[in-house]
Formats: structure tokens, C-alpha cells, sequence
């Protein structure tokens, strides 16, 4: 089942700034397959979805880029900047929590339950 | 893996170019996104014009500059701020003017306020929003001064309707400005920046029709409303160049250009339709 985009529509930069702080730089068309690979086909980013993102968080400051000729063609590779690994591991907190806390919320712990009559 | 040869990678290029993707390094991602799908696809046993043709059907017609669109609406205030006020003032702009003719139709107090404030919207807020708005869309048309021009002649003749319809003094001047901005500097200016960017022999011809004719057009609104003669002359001419030789000539070298039809030609066709039902009213008023 691929997860809708509605659901991935905020957590896109999470993603993208955890990936980046794992693998160190990476190019748009990477980042996709990634993510495509590390969840099995279920989150699948679109260039329309990916590249806005890329280009705020650069606006930002939080990633740099460097452009490498390969195959002919310029590369544009992301990588997180001093203050962007700051903010990674911020967001990447923050999306760790989010998921706890869904989970909750989805499948809450057995217990008993308040009478109400 | 395959690696695309220079010929199919300046088919990739084109269609960015295309698209007038300008945005920082925007175009370099794109080119390079869409040449790694396209290796991938033919690594799988795919043909270069199948895999390029998929690749496109999934991007959609306009679907590189909607990303761009998209792109400078989050990384740019301005644009962010200009977008939003086009949107509000058009839709308020309008819907005053429409309320404001409909009160001075039925003798209601108010049309004329209403009428006033409308058109302050749209001269003062909507149009000078889309042109900035437009401006960091298509950098094709680079020069500041098309703008100015077209800003300034646009604004004479929104505010020279108002004067006229509200029967005050000065609408023949704003007219006559309005006008001649538009006819001696604008479509000059934007005819030799068109034809800078295209070394097209065919489209530099359907463009030097194009702004002939809306030449005639626009001169003809003007000895129209300033009463000279050959205003009829004028106008029946500049809407026969337009949709008889202009507009077929331009919709079939787009088409040439990629191969499909851009869903924005229903809006070019009733745009047309508008503006030669509104030229051939005034021609035989």
C-alpha cells in the first residue's frame, strides 16, 4: 500500500534532513530512490514534492550545494551546513516524537478503562 | 547503466528551456532528475522516445513550471506577498466592478463608489501584483522597461475607462497616454525582446504579425474614442490579423514546438474571442 501524500506532505523535510545526515551529500534524483528503497516503495517523493523543499531549506540556510559535472550534465548534490545539522537532529526529534505519539493514539496501551456509568 | 548521448540529454534541455525553468540551479536538477529516470527506464530494456515520453506524461504539460511556481511561492516573501494580493484584489477588484455597473444600471445610490474602488483595486493593487508577479515567473522578457511601459499604459487606460464611464473630465488624455505608451514604446520593446530570444524564422514572422496587428488594434481604440477618423479601418484590420493570421500561425508552431497542445489554449481561445468581440462592438458602435 503507498502512503498518501496528504500524510507525507509535512514530513518531507524530516526526511530529507535525516537522509542528508546519514549519507552526507546527496542529488535530488538520489534522495527519491532512497526513500523509495528504504520503505519499500510505500513513500513515494515526487520532483513537484521534493525540489520546493530542497530549494527552502538552501533559502534557509540549512543545506549547501555543490555542483559536480557527471554524465555530461551539471549535479547538483544537497548537503546539511553547520547550522542545518543543528536543525536536522531537531527535526528528526521532533518527527520521532510525532510518530510516538500517533502510535499512541492509533493503538493506545491495554488498561482499564473509567467507568462512565 | 546507461548514460544518455548529447543528442537525447539536448532534448531533456529543451523541454526545461521550454518551460523557462530559471529559478537558482532549478534547471540543473530538473535536467539531471529527468535524464536519471530516463537512464533507469532504458536500463530496463526501455527506448529513449518511450522513456522520454512517459517521463514528460508524468511531468505534465506545465508541470516543470508549476514546481518553479511552487519553489519561489516558498523561498520568496515577495513573490509570496504579490501572489496572495493579486489573488484577493482580482477577485474583490471584479466583483465591485460587477456590483458597481449593476447599481448604475438599476439607478441604485453607490455605483459610482463601487465603481471607483473597483477599478482602485484593480489599477492600484491587481495589475501592478501580476505584472511583478509575471515578471519573476518569465524571465524571458529580461527588460525592466516592458513592465514599466505596460504598467504605466495599462494603468491610463483602466483609470481613463473610469473617468469616461463616470462621465469626468480628463478620460481623452489618459486615453491618448494610455495608448500611446502601449502602441509606440510597449509592443516595440516587447517585439524586439521576442525576437531576440528566438532564432526561429517562422515565429519571428508570426510575431512581428502579432504585434502589427494588436498595433492597429490598440490605434484603433484610441481614434475610436477620440472620435478621428478610420478608427473602423484600423480595428477591422488588427482583429482579422489577429485571429485569422496571427493566432492560427502561433497555436500551430506551439504545437510543432512540443508536440501537444498546452491546456492553457482554451484560455488563449477565449481570450481571443473576447477581445475581438470587444474590438468589432467598437468598430461598428
Amino acid at each position: 500500500m503507498i502512503i498518501s501524500n496528504e500524510f507525507i506532505k509535512g514530513l518531507i523535510k524530516p526526511i530529507i534532513l535525516k537522509l542528508l545526515e546519514d549519507h552526507g551529500k546527496m542529488y535530488g534524483y538520489e534522495i527519491t530512490q532512497k526513500v523509495e528503497e528504504l520503505t519499500q516503495g510505500k513513500i513515494k517523493l515526487t520532483f513537484g514534492a521534493l525540489y520546493p523543499i530542497l530549494h527552502k531549506l538552501e533559502a534557509d540556510g540549512i543545506v549547501l550545494t555543490e555542483t559536480l559535472m557527471v554524465n555530461n550534465r551539471a549535479r547538483v548534490y544537497y548537503l546539511l551546513s553547520k547550522t542545518g545539522k543543528v536543525s536536522a537532529r531537531e527535526k528528526i526529534a521532533e518527527l520521532e516524537e510525532f510518530v510516538r505519539t500517533i502510535g499512541k493514539l492509533i493503538s493506545p496501551e491495554p488498561g482499564i478503562l473509567p467507568c462512565t456509568t | 547503466m546507461y548514460h544518455l548521448n548529447e543528442e537525447e540529454l539536448n532534448f531533456v534541455r529543451k523541454e526545461v528551456e521550454r518551460q523557462d525553468i530559471h529559478f537558482r540551479h532549478l534547471a540543473n536538477d530538473l535536467i539531471d532528475h529527468i535524464s536519471c529516470e530516463i537512464e533507469e527506464m532504458i536500463s530496463r530494456g526501455r527506448k529513449f522516445q518511450d522513456a522520454y515520453k512517459e517521463v514528460l506524461g508524468i511531468i505534465g504539460t506545465d508541470g516543470l513550471q508549476d514546481l518553479q511556481k511552487d519553489t519561489l511561492y516558498l523561498t520568496d516573501k515577495n513573490y509570496r506577498i504579490m501572489k496572495n494580493s493579486m489573488k484577493i484584489s482580482g477577485v474583490a477588484g471584479m466583483a465591485l466592478l460587477v456590483f458597481g455597473i449593476l447599481f448604475k444600471m438599476q439607478h441604485y445610490p453607490g455605483g459610482d463608489i463601487l465603481l471607483v474602488i473597483g477599478f482602485l483595486l484593480l489599477g492600484g493593487l491587481f495589475f501592478p501584483a501580476s505584472l511583478m508577479v509575471m515578471r519573476k515567473e518569465y524571465q524571458q522578457l529580461d527588460r525592466p522597461l516592458i513592465y514599466i511601459t505596460l504598467m504605466i499604459g495599462g494603468l491610463a487606460i483602466i483609470f481613463a475607462v473610469l473617468l469616461k464611464v463616470l462621465h469626468w473630465p480628463g478620460a481623452n488624455i489618459l486615453f491618448l497616454l494610455g495608448y500611446s505608451m502601449m502602441d509606440l514604446l510597449f509592443l516595440p520593446l516587447l517585439l524586439f525582446s521576442l525576437l531576440k530570444n528566438t532564432s526561429d524564422s517562422q515565429l519571428k514572422t508570426t510575431y512581428v504579425i502579432g504585434a502589427f496587428s494588436l498595433f492597429f488594434c490598440m490605434a484603433g481604440g484610441l481614434f475610436k474614442m477620440l472620435h478621428y477618423p478610420g478608427a473602423f479601418i484600423l480595428l477591422i484590420v488588427g482583429s482579422l490579423g489577429l485571429t485569422a493570421v496571427f493566432f492560427p500561425m502561433y497555436v500551430y508552431k506551439m504545437y510543432k514546438a512540443s508536440d501537444r497542445l498546452d491546456p492553457q489554449f482554451i484560455f488563449l481561445c477565449i481570450g481571443m474571442l473576447y477581445f475581438n468581440m470587444f474590438n468589432l462592438l467598437l468598430a461598428y458602435n
